[in-house]
């Protein structure tokens, strides 16, 4: 491990490679609109045919109570938390800690500060540690559960646990750089590395469904998307 | 269930998956392989929660396989696929998929591959 102590390594971890790591990922964010943008047009809802008849706009209404009370409770039956409420729960946790816990470290903010002179709030240590706990926590869930249940091992390849490891490994060496746990040095270089390794990959593995989420529920139509849609696929 | 055909017209093939190469293959991408898919599908349930029942299962085997191959498939290779296809997908659309992919539209794509080659059930018999 003498490479991952030289300052140089360092040096160039903590600024080129950095650098590169958000350009290639703002460049791939951007080539995925774009190729949205080209698989989709706008919606035209007369000739689509598409009325607005969602069930809650017509149940609104003061007679209806009871209706709307039934089609509220059998709604979230037939949602995901009521399908699987445990992985769905588990799911929510680790995108929040995911997205939050990285974002609003004060030892990431102290860098931001430095580079750029900005930086946002930050949360206590212990609470980032314990958010990182958590997110380990439920990448472990997630292993277990692509290992042991049939169903998701009949699905799962060696690309699957590739990128579970990607999105795993800058947490666990944050953590045992945030609690010194064997060299400092090197523990600090590999998770900058695995950081800017998960960024680069985002967009263009199955990582970018954080794009393609927000697409899915906002910009199409389709069952669980809010309001009707502004954009279809092309046919 | 037979097939007319013995030798199957790869430059047609490739040009359909060409056709729809950008939606499918962004499909294939996005599926995260999650397999929340698999309790909204009544076969699935139904056949004592056959991991093959399940539509992301169906999607990968069907469509997957025919965009890794790059469209050079054998009538054998369309034939399981037409079993995965026909007979283990109704088009119900009663699918849910957490990302919003459309699973029986792929379905429905991977069934015009197939007829197109003349490999379809014969409901005739």
């Amino acid at each position: 491990m003498v490479l991952f102590n030289d300052p140089a390594v360092y040096e160039f971890v903590r600024g080129p490679l950095a650098s590169l790591a958000f350009m290639v990922c703002g460049l791939g964010f951007v080539f995925q609109i774009i190729r949205f943008r080209l698989l989709t047009k706008n919606a035209d809802w007369p000739s689509a045919g598409y009325p607005d008849t969602r069930p809650q706009l017509l149940l609104r209404q003061p007679h209806t109570f009871r209706l709307r009370l039934m089609y509220a409770f059998i709604g979230v039956k037939s949602t995901a938390i009521g399908r699987q409420p445990v992985m769905t729960l588990v799911s929510f946790v680790f995108h929040g800690c995911l997205f939050f816990a990285p974002l609003l470290l004060v030892g990431h903010n102290i860098l931001l500060n430095e580079s750029f002179g900005v930086s946002l709030f930050s949360l206590s240590e212990k609470t980032c540690d314990r958010m990182t706990v958590l997110f380990m926590a439920c990448v472990l869930f997630f292993l277990m559960r692509r290992l042991f249940l049939a169903r998701v091992r009949a699905i799962s390849s060696f690309y699957d646990y590739l990128v579970l490891a990607l999105a795993f490994m800058p947490f666990l060496t944050g953590f045992l750089a945030y609690h010194q746990i064997y060299n400092y040095r090197t523990i600090i270089i590999l998770h900058m590395f695995s950081g800017e390794l998960m960024i680069m990959a985002l967009p263009y593995t199955k990582l970018m469904h954080a794009i393609y989420f927000f697409f899915m529920r906002f910009v199409l139509p389709g069952e669980s998307s809010f309001k009707r849609g502004k954009r279809v696929w092309n046919t | 269930m037979s097939a007319s055909k013995t030798v199957v017209d790869v430059p047609a093939v490739q040009a359909r998956l060409k056709k729809r190469a950008g939606r499918n293959k962004l499909a294939l991408t996005l599926c995260a392989h999650c397999s929340m898919c698999a309790d909204s599908c009544f076969l699935y349930r139904s056949k004592g929660k056959d991991p093959e029942y399940m539509p992301s299962h169906k999607v990968i085997n069907t469509v997957g396989r025919l965009y890794k191959k790059k469209g050079r498939v054998t009538i054998q290779d369309l034939e399981e696929m037409r079993e995965i296809a026909f007979k283990r997908c109704v088009l119900c659309m009663r699918c849910y998929c957490p990302l919003g992919l459309n699973i029986p539209e792929m379905i429905g794509f991977a069934r015009s591959v197939c007829r197109s080659q003349g490999v379809y059930p014969d409901y005739e018999k």
